[in-house]
């Protein structure tokens, strides 16, 4: 799943990123282009700018040339006048000329010389002697010919100034004309600042000399020479468009050489070039950037937007399977259109008339519920229902699917969402819970039932014995009544007061019989549960029924099928069955007739437990069948003619059956009018875990004098748990001591009466029992004296024991502690 | 083990005990045989007699003569019997109490693994 939300999350953002990476792509082409643009059209400015340098110094130059032609001009007729120009006048020649330089073109220094018929002269050279040949300027206008030579820069003079010597042949002489030109006042020149921010223009020598710089470097011409160098070095080394100059920066580089063999250098920063272009590109990243931030944005929302409808979608999806079938209807055109169809069940079009999917629905539909079906979802009521603001509703019926019904839920759904006319059709299965519905309400009516006839009952139960209340009560009023008016007539005083007593007792009887019912109704019961042996406790009862049978003049007969045996259970319930039942038996059955109590023990059950049979057999009235059937039922007294008038509450046999149900044992009564009754009982009881000996009735036990409480006194741990563990497990209390004297303060504490018997260790720790015992005989109580003490010695040396005797102990017992001696010393000692 | 194999190994009376004193509980029986193993009162005696503490030195030993009786374990009964009758008598040393002791013992140490092999 997560795979796949990564996937789809991809798959949008791709798509985004592609635009992107195109968008890019073109403004990176673009932004590229533009550049080159840029710099072309840079260059050509440049080129542009080094030209113009290039033509204005030319210009400038040509216009020095004209003045020394026409110096040489002038100075060639004059020497052609005169043939015997001397030094001097020469000298005073080139002066005159000097200043007229001077004064037209604003330039200060002008050095002319001349050298005229191989002697070179000129007021300015100093005391160079220098010969004519060696001359470079000499030889160089010689061999221009009339045009005017240029040097190249050079050192010159003491001061080695860097100074620049043009020169020209006079006429068709070997005389010609220098003027020395010094790069300084070059710059006065053609000092000009229309030069792009941060250029440098500099006009060289065709080696390469500075003899010109225009910018803003405030730097000697010196200074600048290495950085000229460069340039040139650059400009050799490539051919590019640039150069990098001496602060890292990139400059474009235009020259232009002009005919001299000067070059006019012009150096722009790149910066300055792509200006523009800088500020263009920088708006554009912004842009960018901001594009980049919309298209992050956007995927972001498209995600959660997907992740949302993805979520939808599922749910829907998961919805959708419980449904057997959605249609969506417009109640407009009454057109349907299948949403989802399992076509297993619905074999239907994918869109169709809503009036045909019905008609091929009803037929479906259980046959009893079709009608209200087809009227429920016909379009008419639909829009009905609509108007009235009802637009969710359905219901469920039963549709068939192939060969059986299964319930459907089926429901109709409008909203406004969906548009005014549609709504939305669907089907749902819901056997499983429509059975379980059922089931429910089934038991719920069931319950309801039990609940209603429980009432009745009761209701008629109370009505019954409040009768039967009434009337010995009545009974017991009128008597006194009766006895109240013949007060002096003792006999009949007498016999009311008889009466009254009878009734009384019956009335205590009932009383008791309905409380014992109640009780064991709501279950509050305690049972207790003895031991007891079987035997003997039917041997018991039935010992009482048989004097009662004898006073009767009724045949008892007792059967005791079963060997002695121990059981755990209700003693006191199965005595009340049996009295029920054989008091019943008694009462039935007239003088001179038999009455049978036979007990057989019977197979065992499972976990211990044993069966046991009760049986009752009657020659007496019997019961009719009607009877029989109520015979449980309380207050139900047999009306039959016949039927000797009894005392009784009615209420016994409803009580044994009750106790037998909870002895989850089992009663059978078979009758015959005037035949007799038998009645069989079936109680199974847990059998005890031991079976004790037969000598019980001789010997005491333990158990007897449960309740008692002892006092202990030993100080041995051991010990002391064991008869502690004795005395508390046969249900007498035990007083514990670890010496003598607390021995003798916890006899102190405890109430009088309270000690039974004190059971004394012979050798104890910080006071013995000799001691102990004499000091609880002096204690002022009145169980002191009597309170039995007997000592637990180690041996039966007379002396101890005497001594033991003579502390006023009653009696001993040698140690180990026996049981069914100290039972016995229970029995002795303790008056029950 | 089960209670009733025990014999096999120490004298111990156990229908005796059980019929006495422990009413026919075996489990009652087992349980108290194990609080004999939890307190060691045989080396507590021990103890004693290496101080010479006489007086209870006698009344520990008679003590556990009696639980022993109780629980049926005739053997260390009666050598705690002869034990407590030594301890009781004059002039006694303690070389005397301590060989005693050291007899008793092996059966101690038998019994008491005997017990803890009880289920």
């Amino acid at each position: 799943m997560d795979l796949k939300l990564f996937d789809r999350k991809f798959k949008i953002s791709l798509f985004s990123m592609v635009i992107f990476a195109f968008f890019i792509l073109v403004a990176v082409i673009s932004l590229h282009v533009v550049r080159e643009k840029i710099l072309e059209n840079s260059h050509i400015m440049g080129e542009e700018i080094s030209a113009r340098f290039a033509i204005r110094e030319t210009t400038r130059i040509k216009s020095q040339e004209m003045l020394l032609r026409s110096a040489a001009q002038s100075m060639g007729a004059r020497l052609s006048l005169k043939s015997d120009w001397t030094d001097a006048e020469i000298e005073q020649a080139l002066q005159q000329f000097t200043e007229y330089m001077e004064r037209n073109t604003g330039v200060i220094r002008f050095n002319m010389c001349a050298v005229i018929n191989d002697r070179l002269i000129g007021s300015r050279l100093g005391e160079q002697d220098i010969q004519t040949a060696n001359l470079k300027w000499y030889q160089a206008a010689l061999a221009r010919n009339g045009d005017v030579a240029y040097t190249n820069l050079y050192q010159y003079g003491s001061r080695k100034e860097y100074v620049l010597t043009m020169a020209v042949r006079i006429g068709h002489s070997d005389d010609v004309l220098a003027m020395n030109l010094y790069p300084e006042q070059l710059n006065s020149l053609l000092a000009d600042n229309r030069l792009p921010r941060q250029s440098y223009y500099y006009l060289c020598d065709p080696n390469g000399n500075i003899m010109f710089a225009i910018n803003d470097r405030n730097l000697s011409l010196e200074k600048q020479q290495p950085y000229v160098d460069h340039i040139f070095n650059e400009i050799r080394r490539k051919n590019d468009r640039y150069i990098v100059d001496l602060e890292g920066n990139r400059r474009g580089v235009y020259y232009t050489v002009s005919d001299k063999g000067w070059i006019s250098v012009v150096t722009i920063p790149y910066d300055f070039l792509l200006g523009d272009y800088q500020n263009l590109l920088q708006w554009l990243v912004l842009l960018l950037g901001i594009f980049a931030v919309m298209v992050l944005l956007l995927s972001m929302r498209e995600y959660a937007l997907n992740k949302q409808v993805r979520v939808i979608n599922d749910v829907v999806q998961v919805m959708s399977k419980s449904f057997l079938a959605v249609f969506k209807v417009n109640l407009r055109t009454g057109r349907y259109t299948v949403v989802k169809s399992d076509n297993k069940s619905f074999d239907l079009l994918p869109e169709g008339q809503y009036e045909d999917l019905l008609q091929k629905l009803i037929p479906m539909v259980e046959p009893e519920t079709a009608e209200e079906f087809a009227e429920t979802f016909s379009l008419a009521n639909i829009n009905e229902l609509i108007k009235k603001q009802i637009n969710d509703f359905g219901g469920e019926f039963r549709q068939r699917f192939g060969n059986e019904y299964k319930w459907m839920n089926v429901r109709l759904l409008w909203d406004k969402l969906l548009g005014e006319d549609e709504a939305i059709f669907f089907f749902r299965e819901v056997e499983a819970e429509k059975l379980k519905e059922l089931e429910h309400m089934q038991l719920t009516e069931h319950a309801l039932k039990a609940a209603r006839e429980n009432a009745k009952s009761r209701n008629m139960f109370f009505s019954a014995m409040s009768h039967d209340m009434r009337a010995p009560l009545n009974g017991i009023i009128g008597m006194a009544e009766l006895a109240d008016l013949h007060k002096n007539d003792t006999a009949l005083v007498e016999s009311y007061i008889q009466k009254i007593k009878s009734s009384g007792k019956q009335l205590l009887t009932l009383i008791n019989d309905i409380l014992e019912m109640a009780r064991l109704d709501e279950g509050k019961v305690e049972h207790l549960q003895k031991t007891f042996d079987m035997v003997e406790a039917v041997k018991e009862i039935g010992e009482v029924f048989a004097a009662q049978a004898e006073l009767e003049h009724k045949y008892f007969e007792q059967e005791f099928l079963l060997e002695s045996e121990f059981v755990n259970g209700d003693l006191q319930g199965l005595q009340q069955i049996l009295n029920n039942v054989l008091s019943n038996a008694l009462k039935y059955t007239q003088p001179n007739g038999k009455i049978s109590f036979m007990v057989r023990r019977e197979q065992n059950l499972k976990n211990r437990r044993g069966v046991f049979s009760f049986i009752v057999q009657d020659t007496g009235c019997g019961m009719s069948e009607k009877f029989l059937e109520k015979i449980y039922e309380p207050f139900e007294r047999d009306s039959r003619f016949g039927v000797p008038h009894v005392i009784g509450t009615g209420l016994g046999m409803t009580i044994v059956k009750s106790l037998v149900e909870r002895f989850e044992g089992t009663i059978n009564i078979s009758s015959k009018v005037d035949k007799g009754t038998c009645v069989i009982i079936s109680l199974p009881f847990q059998l005890a875990a031991e079976q004790s000996d037969h000598r019980r009735k001789d010997v005491p036990k333990l158990k007897d004098f449960a309740g008692c409480q002892v006092l202990v006194a030993d100080d041995n741990d051991i010990s002391m748990e064991i008869i502690t563990e004795l005395l508390t497990m046969n249900g007498l209390k035990v007083l514990a001591a670890a010496n003598g004297r607390e021995a003798v303060e916890k006899f102190a504490a405890a109430p009088v009466g309270s000690v039974s018997m004190i059971l004394m260790d012979m050798q104890m720790p910080e006071m013995d029992g000799c001691e102990a015992s004499r000091q609880i005989r002096r204690l002022m109580r009145r169980d002191a004296e009597n309170v039995p003490i007997v000592a637990l010695t180690g041996n039966s040396s007379s002396e101890d024991v005497e001594a033991a005797m003579q502390a006023g102990m009653n009696n001993y017992m040698v140690k180990p502690v026996q049981m069914k001696l100290l039972a016995k010393m229970l029995d002795e000692h303790i008056h029950r | 083990m089960k209670l009733r194999e025990l014999q096999k190994f120490i004298n111990i009376a156990i229908a005796e005990s059980l019929e006495e004193r422990f009413m026919d509980s075996e489990e009652l029986y087992v349980r108290f045989l194990h609080k004999l193993d939890a307190a060691d009162e045989l080396a507590a005696v021990e103890q004693l007699i290496k101080q010479e503490n006489w007086q209870e030195a006698l009344r520990r030993a008679h003590n556990l003569k009696g639980v022993c009786g109780s629980l049926g374990l005739v053997t260390l009964q009666e050598k705690l019997a002869e034990l407590v009758k030594l301890l009781r008598s004059e002039g006694f040393t303690k070389a005397q109490a301590q060989a005693m002791l050291a007899a008793i013992k092996p059966e101690w140490e038998k019994t008491l693994a005997c017990i803890r092999g009880l289920e």
